[in-house]
């Protein structure tokens, strides 16, 4: 008697277990591994911030994590520094607020293009000044700024990895070396999941019609390899100032876009 | 005690291949045992493990099973949404004698419950697990047919039948320019599943009563997977057209399975007469592996505007340069003394490696999976007396843990899409199945 409930109850059990299932549809990949390298398309929408009085360009953005929050600090009006902090993607981004503008002699009442990174004492921050000067910042809270000094002559400026990236005529370069053709640079120190540094660069270059995104990667930070061909093509006439949001299987670029006959704003552009 | 130590340390189950059964194994006794089953496959795992066994069976069995398999793997930490695979299986030997001759006929089928087949195409430079990604969810058939030869000898052989598809896409007619709203579009689709076979073929050794051996060859199959879209018609108003019967013609061809020719060799041998120890080694031909990746081919005529369309050449799959390898496959299974009980226990265990075939990656392709090791368990009785049975009952249930440990992938390239990436996961396989003799 046992052995025959026994029997019954399995075949019953793989009866219901063939017969009662749903078939789920399948998956395609999932997180798969992602460099950084190519692959970006613009987000829906057409702006993550837009001010309707000023030009908003040279974005740099520093995130609490890859999905977010965002801190954006930008040029705004083309002779300030001002910062919006976005939650994430698809959410609004706070009112532009004064970061930083020009209160030193030989800032010439302008400061524009920031580089905003993290440092031991909170935010180092590098930027153009005046109409070649490289400057750098300090602040605690990335609100109050203090302590500016001049480093360098050159155009937007970088700090990655200990070293001064910048652009001077048409050329990018790593202090003193020009590296390649381009403007613009945003460079991106991290470890690979082989913990071996990439660095990562992010740059304007010519593209179909008007200025396009570039990319080039290098695994000493001294020479670089480009991919030859822009990563992400304007529809704009200009998508200027990259900066990358980059992790193991997401990057998020941020740039500026200026429609014609409208101010300069800023969009993104996300990975896979 | 030690004896319960020895049992727990060998617990086991069915080290990953190819197809659902290559992967998972058949029938929960062979799957707890880490498929060290080539020389003593019991039932309708003789099907899958060793044809030839079938002939050595004393009774006509029917079994029939259900077994879910669950992979976590992931890239870098991350979920790689693997999905399971999962379904029932069944399967009858027959033997019997015809004139002094030990015959036996065999057949087996797995069949999915989540889909029948399944096509995928991944771009070529794609991160993939080769091994679970894709491969396991088959509908499975075969069908064997087996021999006493003699002295203890068997020799057993037949075919596996599994799916492979094939289609193209035409339009034809008017393609409206620049007003699409004159197009006028004919469609026609042509898909095929068509029946892929491979053979199979086993000998098995009675050697003795406590020693048997078995061989058993499996032949390599692909299952490719050819796509093909055709347009063509004319391009313009009908009553002054640009192009008078243009044609484009794109065609897609890539590996959709893939399984390695293998020769297992195992020998099972009773120790003690409650103990019975297994060990299988298996030779698998993965260096003939191809590269699974779309080769596409595009062609267009488009008449008087040839000059003004260059289509490049599409960059054809790499060589994946796969290697050969063994795999090693253990089993130990206890028959607890019955005491008079109409139930007769069970325990097994076993453990299988199996080394990744995947080289470095470090250029366009990452193939991603690595070593595997596969540890499992499983439980049987055999239950006597039972009603309306002249034979007895057997039920058996396996639980297998298959480990993949992290492999790190190093790319050459400053610039790879892909990048570095570690690799890594688990698999979790569980099943029952009953046999019924008779």
């Amino acid at each position: 008697m046992r052995g025959r409930a026994a029997a019954w109850s399995v075949l019953l059990t793989v009866c219901a277990a063939a017969c009662g299932t749903r078939a789920e549809p399948g998956n395609s990949p999932e997180n798969p591994p992602f460099s950084g390298a190519i692959g970006y398309h613009k987000i829906d929408g057409t702006y993550v911030l837009l001010d309707p009085v000023a030009d908003l360009t040279d974005p740099s953005v520093v995130a609490d994590s890859p999905a977010g929050p965002f801190h954006i600090w930008f040029t705004y009006g083309g002779a300030t520094i001002r910062r919006s902090d976005l939650p994430h993607l698809g959410t609004d981004a706070t009112p532009p607020r004064p970061a930083l503008s020009a209160s030193e002699p030989w800032e010439a009442g302008r400061v524009a293009a920031p580089s905003v990174e993290r440092a031991a004492q909170g935010f180092r921050m590098v930027y153009e000044a005046a109409t070649d000067v490289i400057a750098v910042v300090v602040s605690s809270d990335g609100e109050t700024w203090t302590g500016k000094r001049e480093i360098a002559r050159g155009h937007t400026p970088m700090l990655a990895g200990g070293h001064l990236f910048l652009q001077d005529s048409g050329f990018v370069y790593r202090e003193g070396t020009p590296l390649f053709t381009g403007t613009d640079p945003d460079v991106i120190v991290r470890a690979t999941p082989s913990d071996r540094l990439i660095w990562q660069m992010f740059y304007n270059c010519p593209g179909r019609n008007s200025i396009a995104i570039c990319y080039a990667g290098s695994w000493d930070g001294a020479s670089f390899v480009t991919t030859g061909v822009p990563i992400l093509q304007p529809d704009q006439p200009d998508e200027t100032g990259p900066s990358a949001v980059l992790s193991t299987d997401q990057a998020i670029l941020f740039f500026a876009q200026k429609p014609t006959g409208l101010k300069s704003r800023i969009g993104a552009a996300v990975a896979p | 005690m030690k004896r319960q130590c020895a049992l727990l340390l060998l617990l086991a189950a069915a080290p990953a291949h190819a197809n659902p059964l290559d992967a998972f194994g058949l029938g929960s006794r062979a799957a707890a045992m880490a498929g060290a089953a080539t020389a003593s496959p019991e039932g309708i795992a003789a099907n899958y493990y060793n044809p030839g066994a079938l002939a050595a069976a004393s009774s006509m069995s029917f079994d029939i099973g259900y077994m879910l398999a669950s992979p976590h793997m992931s890239w870098n930490g991350r979920d790689a949404g693997v999905d399971q695979t999962r379904g029932m299986f069944a399967g009858l030997n027959v033997p019997g004698r015809v004139g002094g001759l030990k015959l036996a006929l065999g057949a087996t089928i797995f069949l999915p419950d989540d889909r029948l087949t399944r096509v995928k195409s991944e771009p070529l430079s794609g991160p993939r697990f080769i091994y679970y990604d894709n491969r396991t969810q088959r509908l499975y058939m075969a069908a064997n047919a087996a021999v006493g030869l003699g002295h203890g000898l068997y020799f057993g052989a037949g075919f596996v039948w599994m799916s492979s598809s094939h289609g193209n896409v035409q339009l034809n007619g008017l393609v409206g320019f620049p007003d699409p709203e004159q197009s006028d579009l004919r469609l026609a689709i042509d898909y095929q599943l068509e029946t892929v076979r491979y053979p199979q073929m086993g000998l098995y050794w009675q050697h003795s009563d406590r020693l048997t051996f078995g061989l058993t060859y499996r032949h390599s199959f692909t299952l490719r997977l050819a796509q093909s879209l055709h347009i063509e018609g004319i391009v313009g108003p009908l009553s002054h057209p640009l192009i008078q019967n243009g044609k484009v013609d794109v065609s897609s061809q890539s590996t959709d399975l893939f399984q390695p020719a293998q020769l297992a060799a195992g020998m099972a041998f009773r120790v003690r007469p409650r103990w019975l120890v297994t060990a299988d080694v298996v030779y698998e031909r993965w260096s003939e592996f191809e590269n699974p990746g779309a080769a596409i081919q595009l062609s267009a005529d488009l008449k008087d505007f040839n000059r003004f369309v260059h289509i490049p050449n599409p960059p054809q799959p790499q060589a994946p340069y796969f290697h050969d390898v063994l795999a090693l496959r253990s089993g130990v299974e206890y028959s607890v003394p019955r005491r008079g009980s109409r139930l007769e226990w069970q325990l097994r265990g076993g453990y299988g490696y199996e080394p990744s075939p995947v080289p470095d990656q470090f250029g366009e392709t990452n193939f991603a999976d690595g070593d595997k090791h596969t540890l499992g368990t499983g439980l049987g009785v055999v239950i006597r007396d039972v009603p309306l049975l002249e034979q007895p009952l057997a039920l058996d249930a396996h639980l297998a843990w298959t480990i993949v440990p992290a492999r790190l992938t190093r790319k050459a390239l400053e610039t790879d899409p892909v990048g570095d990436f570690e690799a890594s996961g688990w698999v979790l396989a569980t099943g029952i199945t009953m046999r019924v003799s008779f």
